[in-house]
């Protein structure tokens, strides 16, 4: 997704402006004169002058089109591997407390190497050796702590 | 046939959690509101070790930084009360509410023990023309607003009990500026380049400074000397206040905690607490040692809890 | 001369060398993972220097640190992901060099000017440590204020291509960094009533994000792998080095004396040296234009400052007690428990142990060569497993990394975010490495301006008042407005030739 300097101009323009409109509403600070709005509003105000000078340029180039889509989205197989990536994390970051990281992680790992074209026979054993190493060096030597879930009963 | 081990594995699973072996069956965690590398999280690692080798299981410590010890503190308190999350609760579990910033309040926890308090003290730079704490009021008071002081951030716990201080001396609390600083530390090395007139915090966080020379203390707020320098005078012999607002550690878990655990929690943490290699370690960082049994520690968070509020609503930083 | 002996006995012993060797091995591993920084792994190494002497303690977690912060560079040039805050500052550009199949060129520069730094920051550290240190106690709010405005300046000076483009991702942030609730002011802002957000948003699981997982999404979406001509492995790292120290002489030597300067002030450490004098040497080079198609210059100067900034960080720690940086907070911690106080007596009370510190620094430094080559060679051979397998496993190390900054989930979500964020910023041209910078520097920038405006009563011209903070106030006036400057000079030398 590629924006032309005029469309990115007038989204900074409007990000800055929202900041600086939107810090006033921060109260002040009791014994300060600059309040929590005085940072912000200031980097506001910077957006603000990068996406009016962004709109100057853009508007001298009337031909640009605003919007040009890049060549994968019209792939399907890479629009799937796409969402199959965001899909992953997404579903990593909800069920890890509740699953644990195991079973999580092995899937996690699974999906991705059947959808980048990994050999089927490979992809149990590379997940289940993956996910065992991660865990040795994060849970046992570095006491990251990888939750358990529904292994509870067997944690070490 | 790829089911088998799978089924095996899930038989050996109720088995074990039917069992019900005695607590602790597995490792526990030991969360720490601050950051790796501070004094909280050191006074945590080494209870944690203790309790780890009375306890039998591994204590590991994990740190859960943010929004001033909000975020920490909450993760004790939403995490099962199994017995297998504990934490440090800090003095700021007697602030953060009345700032707003969560529902949270001491009596959010089962207190399972007092283990450090740090006394308010004033540090000033070694050449500060104060002879002691009375003439650096008398300063303060005739140079309304022109002294500037440092040690927390805004509304943090040193800045609520210097101005807690002033209002019970009946000074005006806005008599001097503060300047928020993201540690103590940067708070005393502000003082030291000349940035500020005055610091208050502990005296173990002063130490290196003091030591070195930089820094003298002017008063401690506390019944009895201060073990690290004990020719500082205190707050009674000074000023003749009685002042018991500090920096405060205690060991806390979940709520509703089932009752063999929570006594057996207890007495760990006691038995930590007396331990030779906990009180050395305290002794040697410069830390205060006190104890209250969870029923004191209790009671302390309460009354601190309304005096801190009171303080604060003064200044204007309640919500 | 005497102490000097017997600090060399108290460092020659098997079990210290031992212990030094056992945590540069685990430096090496923590500062190889990313989400791992060298913070936690001295951490980590707390409980196990309970039981020691005071020396091997101090060992342990010299040579760990050392360790880490060099081997930050090794995931980032092989496979983008900075494995230290300390090097994102040039990951982009040992990436493209790992691109163009000069991996072993990167990764030897990296190793090698890792060292030279840190003998150049130990030399300091043992010749001049109490006389920095008073230096360093000058520095208030105001000078940080400066010190901070200048290492922004080197964002946009970073950035390839348009300016505009540079300063608006370092705008963004400076944005990202007022989140939450640690603002001079303690008001929560932005956290739409998240308790998460109250902490703001970690650095490292954005930068993760916007370097490692932007990264997976690229692969996911091209045929094309975009490792690809690295196939042909890393040979000989040290060869050319030799070379590459003539050629460069300059940029080495200003890159550890920054490094040596920024790592001795207390609250800045290692990750701003190594930015600053990345934007430093793209500023001062003869040859501007290589920077970011895979120019060595810029790794080289930032490589020795990082290293040389984590020497130097032991200078106010030692004589004062004060922490230049996270890592010696917790050093003197242990320096407390073994009764080694810090403070100017520490060189008059216990000058052997204290001496002995100073040789595990230059052993810990000349130890980085043989281990740092083998960590390399290990390292290569990800280079052979294939993309389709690797990816994912990088993909597993960007959610556990996020995971292990704070325990949390919501930095896994974090990190999802800033990956597609920074996708898009790549796609549209807008380098994400700025806003790397400004989110590293803008809690401190907001910090040091409020206090220095309350410190002076809201008056501005406090801020040339001081002696230091007037002239970094004037260098930076200088560096901003030299470009112009010089542009009407050669206008006006160009018109007087015509």
């Amino acid at each position: 997704m590629r924006l032309n300097d005029t469309v990115s101009g007038g989204l900074l323009l409007a990000l800055g402006t929202v900041l600086v409109i939107h810090t006033r509403s921060f109260p002040a600070s009791p014994g300060q004169e600059l309040g929590p709005g005085l940072f912000p509003a200031l980097v506001g105000g910077g957006l603000a002058l990068c996406g009016l000078r962004f709109l100057w340029c853009g508007l001298r180039q009337p031909g640009d089109p605003w919007l040009t889509m890049e060549e994968w989205v019209r792939r399907p197989h890479m629009v799937r591997n796409f969402a199959v990536v965001i899909a992953d994390l997404i579903f990593y970051a909800l069920v890890v407390d509740t699953v644990g990281f195991f079973l999580t992680a092995a899937i996690f790992l699974s999906a991705l190497f059947l959808t980048f074209g990994v050999r089927h026979r490979w992809i149990p054993v590379l997940a289940v050796c993956v996910t065992l190493g991660m865990h040795f060096a994060f849970y046992t030597i570095l006491h990251v702590p990888l939750p358990w879930g529904w292994l509870e009963g067997i944690a070490w | 046939m790829t089911w088998r081990p799978l089924t095996a594995l899930l038989f050996f699973l109720s088995a074990h959690l039917a069992g019900a072996a005695e607590y602790p069956v597995r490792p526990i965690t030991f969360v720490v509101p601050w950051g790796a590398g501070g004094g909280t999280d050191s006074v945590a690692r080494i209870i944690a070790s203790i309790l780890e080798r009375d306890l039998g299981k591994p204590v590991n410590v994990v740190n859960r930084i943010g929004g001033s010890g909000v975020v920490g503190h909450q993760a004790i308190v939403s995490a099962r009360p199994d017995g297998y999350t504990i934490g440090m609760i800090t003095s700021e579990i007697g602030m953060m509410h009345h700032q707003g910033l969560t529902t949270l309040t001491g009596a959010s926890f089962t207190p399972l023990g007092l283990i450090n308090y740090d006394p308010t003290a004033i540090q000033v730079r070694t050449d500060a023309p104060y002879k002691d704490f009375k003439d650096f009021l008398e300063v303060l008071k005739a140079n309304p607003g022109k002294l500037k002081g440092s040690g927390t951030a805004q509304g943090g716990s040193w800045h609520v009990s210097f101005t807690g201080i002033l209002s019970e001396l009946k000074i005006p609390t806005n008599a001097f500026v503060w300047v928020p600083s993201a540690s103590n530390a940067a708070g005393l090395l502000d003082l030291v380049a000349g940035g500020v007139d005055f610091v208050a915090g502990s005296h173990p966080e002063g130490r290196s400074l003091i030591d070195a020379g930089k820094v003298r203390s002017l008063v401690i707020f506390d019944d009895q000397p201060s073990g690290l320098y004990p020719h500082v005078p205190t707050g009674v012999q000074t000023v003749g206040l009685h002042w018991e607002i500090g920096a405060w550690r205690g060991i806390g878990a979940p709520k509703n905690l089932p009752k063999e655990i929570e006594a057996r929690l207890q007495a760990a943490v006691k038995k930590a607490y007396d331990s030779k290699e906990y009180q050395d370690f305290m002794k040697q960082r410069g830390f205060g040692l006190r104890w209250a049994a969870p029923a004191d520690f209790a009671r302390y968070m309460e009354t601190a809890d309304a005096h801190l509020g009171q303080v604060m609503k003064s200044i204007g930083l309640t919500k | 001369m005497e102490h000097v002996w017997q600090a060399f006995e108290l460092v020659f012993t098997p079990y210290v060398l031992g212990v030094v060797l056992a945590s540069a091995l685990f430096g090496l591993f923590v500062g190889s993972i990313p989400g791992l920084t060298a913070t936690m792994a001295t951490a980590l190494l707390v409980p196990v220097t309970f039981v020691m002497d005071p020396v091997p303690a101090i060992a342990c977690m010299a040579t760990a640190t050392a360790m880490a912060i060099f081997a930050g560079d090794i995931p980032g040039a092989l496979l983008r992901i900075p494995g230290t805050p300390a090097s994102a500052a040039y990951c982009d550009e040992a990436y493209t060099m790992t691109c163009n199949g000069e991996a072993e060129k990167v990764l030897g520069a990296g190793l090698v000017f890792s060292v030279v730094g840190g003998l150049f920051g130990v030399i300091v550290l043992v010749t001049t440590a109490p006389a920095l240190a008073e230096v360093a106690l000058k520095f208030s709010s105001f000078e940080y204020f400066w010190l901070v405005l200048l290492g922004l300046t080197c964002a946009v000076f970073i950035s390839p291509g348009r300016p505009a483009k540079g300063l608006a991702s370092l705008f963004f942030g400076l944005l990202i960094s007022t989140v939450g609730f640690e603002n001079p002011a303690a008001y929560p802002r932005f956290t739409f009533g998240s308790e998460q957000l109250m902490s703001g948003f970690q650095l490292t699981p954005v930068m993760i994000g916007m370097f490692a997982l932007s990264e997976v999404i690229r692969y996911a979406v091209s045929n094309d792998t975009p490792l690809q001509p690295i196939k042909q492995g890393i040979g000989r790292i040290f060869q050319g080095q030799w070379g590459l120290m003539k050629q460069y002489k300059m940029p080495v030597l200003r890159g550890s004396v920054l490094g040596t300067i920024v790592g001795a002030l207390p609250g800045t450490g290692a990750d701003i040296a190594a930015w600053i004098s990345y934007g430093l040497s793209k500023r001062f080079s003869k040859t501007p234009e290589k920077f970011g198609k895979g120019h060595i210059e810029g790794i080289i100067e930032s490589g020795a400052a990082n290293n040389s900034a984590l020497a130097s960080a032991w200078i106010p720690a030692l004589v004062f007690g004060i922490p230049g940086d996270s890592i010696t907070a917790i050093v003197i911690g242990v320096l407390y428990l073994k009764g080694m106080n810090p403070g100017p007596t520490i060189f008059i009370e216990n000058p052997q142990n204290i001496y002995a510190v100073f040789i595990v620094f230059f052993l810990a430094n000349l130890l980085m060569i043989p281990l740092g080559w083998m960590a390399i060679k290990t390292a290569k051979n990800v280079l052979r497993v294939p993309r389709s397998v690797l990816m994912p496993i990088i993909l597993l190390f960007c959610v556990v990394g996020s995971f292990a900054i704070n325990n949390s989930v919501f930095d896994v979500g974090v990190m999802l975010a800033f990956g597609l964020i920074a996708y898009a910023m790549e796609a549209n041209d807008f380098p994400i490495a700025p806003t790397i910078l400004g989110l590293v520097l803008g809690g401190m920038l907001e910090q040091n301006f409020v206090t220095s405006m309350i410190k002076a009563d809201g008056h501005f011209s406090a801020f040339f008042a001081r002696p230091i903070a007037g002239s970094l106030g004037v260098a930076t006036l200088l560096v901003w407005f030299s470009p112009l400057f010089l542009g009407w000079w050669r206008r006006r030398r160009a018109a007087a030739a015509a």
